[in-house]
């Protein structure tokens, strides 16, 4: 892979972001909202937090693998070889990392410290 | 647009190349020292007898390649044909034009989007080629003949379409021997001739014999994409009369390398970098699933991404086309890529 792939990827997928600025801006402000919150409930529990926020990131990811190909007018059963495959499950472990970031602070509240 | 960069909102109406000038239509006449030609394809809707831009969208008539406003016009005509059904027309003419596939794809969709109607059953779907294929690499000529056998739908072959009716929904085809035949159609897909805008068309720059001559394409050296009787000429993009390489890909592929050889030429080395001629088409079969093509001059393909297999019918390729190409051209068109 030669410097100029790697520039344009980078600029596909800075385009991409400014296209969709309005759901990260969403985003980034609700992650920070969450945070905010938990600090300021007091003492979160973040390591508990930490293993909620996992678990519900492999929910978000697993739901994700079904409900992505529809989100681009496509069915799961398009799908046809393992780069697609790989393709999709890195799009929803994406998607899972995002839920596991904005369910971690939601668990360090909720969860008890014992 | 870059600082130090004047844009002149002029058309160029007249190429000099023997006195290094362009005449703008508004009549001003500039002086270069290089020049770089970009001016596309010129749509050659009126060697269709009968044919009128203005009627896409209505009476059946579409053609997505004017602009947007006719590709939106275009589905609307295919989106009310497809729910009622009956007979398609599908047309590519015989001389080069940018995106090849888009005739294809254009096909591939009104198959798909009629048998999510239910309608494709009671339909017919006919192909006029004016070429002996339907696709100029091999390979996928044979894929996709493959796949349309499979839906019914039957090509003609050297079919040119030369005059339309479009009140009366009749199409006229010519081939070789200059024999006609009328076909009756509800939906006709439109694919005008090209050739080089006029100002090129008519110009010393252009080809003055062998294959590109009749369309008055550029006359560059398919490598170095520098002008083969002046060389202080470059083309970019459609305008070149070279074989394949009518897509937005191409220059994106191609206007780094004119750039680094221009810079050669005027310090005085000769062009350093070469052209393959980088082709890429991203093939819609359906909705949901395409083939990531991409080859050179000689049709071979070269994949860009190693793992992906340019043959096989991909959610990933559709992915590709429906969420990434978008932002890859806007870079390109921000001139960072
Ligand atoms: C329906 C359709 C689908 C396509 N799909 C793809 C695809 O999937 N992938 C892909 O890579 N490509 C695709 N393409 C092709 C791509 O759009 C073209 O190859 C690309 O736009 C060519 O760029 P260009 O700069 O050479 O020409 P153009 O984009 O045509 O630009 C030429 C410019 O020159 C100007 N001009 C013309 N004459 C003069 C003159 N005399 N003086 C001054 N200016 C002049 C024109 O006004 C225009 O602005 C598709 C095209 C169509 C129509």
């Amino acid at each position: 892979m030669s410097f100029y792939e790697v520039w344009l990827a980078v600029n596909i997928v800075w385009e991409y972001l400014m296209a969709n600025l309005p759901v990260i801006i969403i985003l980034l402000v609700a992650i920070a909202f969450l945070f905010g919150i938990a600090v300021v409930k007091g003492s979160p529990a973040w390591r508990k937090g930490l293993r909620v926020g996992i678990l519900g990131g492999i929910v978000v990811a697993l739901v994700s693998i079904f409900i992505i190909p529809s989100v681009i007018d496509s069915k799961l059963s398009d799908l046809n070889y393992w780069v697609d495959w790989a393709n999709l499950f890195a799009i929803a472990g994406i998607w899972g990392a995002i839920g596991a970031v904005m369910l971690w602070p939601v668990g360090a509240m909720f969860v008890s410290r014992d | 647009m870059p600082a130090g960069v004047k844009w002149v909102r002029e058309m160029v109406a007249e190429y000099n190349p023997d006195a290094n000038t362009i005449v703008t239509d508004a009549g001003q006449r500039l002086q270069y020292d290089y020049l770089v030609v970009a001016t596309g394809c010129h749509l050659d809707f009126a060697q269709i007898e009968g044919m009128d831009v203005n009627a896409i969208g209505r009476n059946g008539v579409g053609s997505v390649y004017p602009g947007p406003k006719a590709a939106n016009e275009t589905w609307r005509s295919m989106d009310a044909f497809r729910q009622r059904g009956g007979k398609a027309v599908m047309t590519l003419p015989g001389t080069p034009i940018k995106c090849a596939g888009a005739p294809l794809k254009t096909t591939f969709m009104l198959i798909d989007r009629m048998r999510q109607s239910g309608t494709l059953e009671r339909s017919e779907i006919v192909f006029h080629s004016a070429l002996g294929v339907v696709f100029g690499v091999p390979t996928l000529n044979e894929m996709i003949l493959e796949r349309w056998a499979e839906a019914n739908v039957p090509v003609v072959f050297s079919s040119k379409l030369v005059a339309i009716d479009i009140s009366g929904h009749k199409a006229t085809f010519e081939n070789p021997d200059g024999e006609r035949t009328v076909e009756d159609y509800d939906f006709i897909h439109v694919v005008p001739p090209m050739r080089a805008p006029d100002a090129l068309f008519n110009s010393p720059l252009a080809w003055q014999e062998g294959p590109m001559a009749a369309g008055g394409w550029l006359e560059v050296d398919r490598e170095t994409l520098r002008h083969r009787r002046y060389p202080n000429v470059f083309g970019v993009g459609d305008i070149n009369g070279t074989p394949r390489g009518k897509t937005a890909a191409t220059v994106k592929q191609s206007v780094p390398l004119v750039v680094s050889n221009l810079i050669d030429v005027i310090a005085g080395r000769d062009p350093s970098r070469r052209f393959n001629g980088y082709t890429s088409c991203p093939m819609i079969l359906r909705e949901g699933s395409a083939w990531l093509i991409e080859f050179d001059y000689d049709g071979k393909l070269i994949p860009s991404l190693p793992l992906v297999d340019p043959l096989q019918d991909s959610w990933f390729a559709w992915l590709m086309k429906v969420q990434l190409l978008k932002p890859a051209y806007m870079a390109v068109a921000k001139g960072r890529v």
